[in-house]
């Protein structure tokens, strides 16, 4: 797996190529849901909560990975997720981190097949 | 062309973005009113959409360099900035959904939470327990704060001598993690769950009526207290997950699936060459926007992340307005509008969401509500006192141990909604009905719906007793029950934030405590009664003002009924945090 260097959210990866994406609350509760490619996935573990999922199709092929983050108003100010993306034939990165400063609250990132 | 030119492009190129990440301006958890319009192209409030999308790239960038120092490479700051191609060629479903919704349509769910947490203020314990020498309180409240309360009061409940204390309360994990907030992660707070529910209090006399000086010495100290929770109530406990579990994780399916969806990658494809040209235009402009974020991190005049943001918002609005290019290509984006249809399916869903995100915040409300008790330690430091009489005499009673057992009932807000389906349109993901389990309370408060009653059950113990005085190590036994109303908002609602839901309330607190060694000695009772009023008139931002009257048949050090009034006030940072979270 690799990373774009110029766009923290996509990523490279071989066909059938397993990918975990690590989601690390900070300052508040863990409170997240994924899917790939349309399919809910269930966390593997929480607190930090992480997903499993295997990326398959042609070169070319572009799959999304969505997750929302969802915050509280008892969490502080800077309080924020951090994503880790590793893939099983290796490469371990960080996407960018979704903090509650933002009006977003949600996770996309992209992997396209090698 | 204008800012509105920008707006309808983005609005566009957000319809590519079903395909992209949601980076737009209706954050789930907004809650939905019943009053939203219904949807027409027509009456889109695209500036207010645009302004938010550009402020956030502007968030963003500031962020980014934040995070990037000022020490950052020009390689690591392209880098940043290159990143943020995201708001630009994946604008999102958010952006069209934040289009489609007029601002009417949303309510802060911030401030539900924000509700939360300053309606419970009332059920937590801030100030000095009944046996310290300035009090307020008959009864100790379960609840604890997070973060930091102080109070002060003036009076006394149990004790002889009036005084005035001031009481600071905290816990461990809450005062640590203030200092250390990036490694404050919701991992760490599972392993360290114990200190979340460990309450630490200290009470100090600020001044003696017996004894004016006695404030500068070593027995400043009043009491201190340990007092261990039975519930984790806050919004970081496990049942939040369940309650998110339960309520929320379903209603997200449906925008994941539209997030993720394979329609997208048609978006995509054919809006692909006007993306490329605005990434290719968003690549010329970098430079610009990364001199003004360099320019406005580094200028010290710059107050706060705010302002340079604000700032930034601004600068990045007139450099696209400026840019002939950039413009024609966002006019050739205009015409990628059909996708509308897969955004309005994606409303449907953040509508949903919304919908159960209130049952969700319910949920939440009602957490600290319900049956739960706590185990405390405390050691007491009684003020010195003067005996009356022919040849009057110093007493300074020695310190002891309370070991207390304190248990709560504060019944739960009846709310219809919570467990029932969504009323809405489910849209792709189709939430199912939530369970109904969260929004109930399994056994009911004793004294019905609208009565919050405590129990507080101690034995006390001197580590060093005086036989001259009759003292044995075990010293006595303290019960007290106490029930309290809620009565509103109070007569200060005006100043309040509208998210402020602290109440007034108004208390009746029994206290019955057995002091052995008053036993047959003349002057003193043995067994000590004491009834208290009290009204707790809430300010504004955590800040209360209570007032009680108590009376009893005699205090610990003299036999002979009385009367007095305490006072104090109390401030609660957890939920002035809450509150100035919303501004």
């Amino acid at each position: 797996m690799t990373q774009n260097p110029t766009s923290l959210t996509d990523f490279t990866v071989a066909n059938r190529e397993q990918v975990t994406v690590t989601v690390q609350a900070v300052q508040c509760n863990c409170l997240t849901s994924a899917a790939f490619n349309q399919t809910n996935l269930a966390a593997q573990r929480n607190n930090p909560d992480v997903y499993g999922f295997t990326v398959t199709g042609n070169p070319g092929d572009r799959f999304r990975f969505a997750c929302v983050c969802t915050f509280q108003a008892t969490d502080p100010l800077f309080a924020h997720y951090l994503f880790a993306v590793s893939g099983s034939n290796g490469g371990n990165f960080n996407a960018p981190e979704i903090p509650k400063e933002l009006p977003e609250a949600a996770q996309v990132l992209f992997f396209t097949v090698q | 062309m204008s800012l509105k030119r920008v707006t309808g492009v983005l609005c566009s190129l957000a319809v590519v973005a079903l395909c992209c990440a949601e980076r737009g301006q209706a954050k789930p958890g907004a809650a939905a009113t019943a009053n939203c319009p219904a949807f027409d192209a027509k009456h889109l409030d695209l500036d207010k959409t645009i302004q938010a999308e550009l402020q956030h790239m502007a968030t963003t960038l500031v962020l980014n360099y934040r995070v990037a120092d000022a020490k950052a490479t020009p390689d690591e700051i392209a880098r940043n900035v290159g990143n943020l191609k995201g708001p630009l060629t994946q604008f999102n479903l958010a952006l069209v959904s934040s289009a489609l919704a007029a601002s009417q349509c949303l309510v802060d769910s911030d401030g539900a939470t924000a509700q939360a947490v300053t309606a419970q203020t009332a059920n937590t314990q801030t100030g000095a327990s009944s046996v310290a020498s300035g009090t307020t309180s008959a009864a100790q409240e379960v609840g604890i704060p997070q973060l930091l309360a102080i109070a002060v009061e003036n009076g006394a409940i149990a004790d002889s001598v009036s005084g005035t204390t001031m009481t600071l309360s905290t816990t461990p994990y809450g005062f640590v993690f203030a200092f250390d907030r990036d490694r404050d992660t919701q991992e760490r707070y599972q392993d360290y769950h114990f200190f979340t529910q460990l309450g630490l209090s200290a009470s100090f006399n600020v001044a003696s009526t017996a004894d004016p000086e006695q404030s500068a010495s070593r027995k400043a100290i009043s009491q201190w207290q340990a007092k261990f929770t039975f519930r984790d109530t806050s919004p970081r406990a496990n049942t939040v997950h369940k309650f998110y579990s339960d309520y929320l994780a379903s209603a997200t399916s449906g925008i994941l699936m539209d997030l993720t969806s394979k329609q997208n990658d048609l978006a995509d494809r054919m809006l692909n060459d006007e993306i490329s040209l605005l990434i290719d235009q968003w690549s010329a402009l970098s430079p610009k926007v990364v001199a003004a974020v360099k320019e406005k991190s580094q200028n010290p005049t710059e107050p706060t992340a705010g302002t340079a943001i604000q700032a930034l918002t601004t600068e990045i609005g007139q450099l696209f307005d400026a840019d002939s290019t950039f413009q024609s290509d966002l006019a050739a984006a205009l015409k990628n509008q059909q996708f509308s249809g897969l955004a309005l399916h994606y409303r449907k869903d953040m509508t949903n969401y919304q919908t159960q995100y209130k049952t969700f915040a319910t949920a939440v409300t009602n957490l600290p509500k319900g049956w739960n008790g706590d185990l405390a330690f405390s050691q007491q430091f009684p003020s010195s006192t003067t005996t009356s009489g022919s040849t009057p005499t110093k007493v300074s009673p020695p310190a002891y141990l309370v070991s207390e057992f304190d248990l709560t009932c504060n019944p739960k807000t009846s709310d219809k909604s919570a467990g029932d389906a969504p009323k809405t349109d489910t849209g792709t993901g189709g939430a199912k009905a939530a369970p109904v389990s969260a929004g109930k309370q399994l056994v009911a408060c004793p004294l019905g719906p609208h009565v919050t009653l405590t129990g507080n059950f101690s034995g006390s113990f001197y580590t060093n007793p005086n036989a001259s005085l009759h003292e044995n190590t075990y010293r006595g036994v303290q019960d007290a029950l106490q029930v309290q109303w809620n009565l509103g908002g109070g007569p200060f609602s005006k100043l309040k934030s509208p998210d402020d839901k602290s109440q007034m309330t108004l208390s009746f607190a029994g206290n019955y405590q057995r002091l052995q060694e008053n036993k047959d000695q003349s002057g003193k009772r043995p067994d000590l009664v004491t009834g208290s009023v009290k009204l707790s008139v809430p300010i504004s931002g955590g800040a209360s003002f209570p007032i009680a009257l108590s009376f009893g048949n005699a205090t610990s050090q003299v036999k002979g009924n009385y009367v007095v009034g305490n006072f104090g006030i109390s401030f609660n940072l957890d939920a002035l945090a809450a509150l100035s979270k919303l501004r």
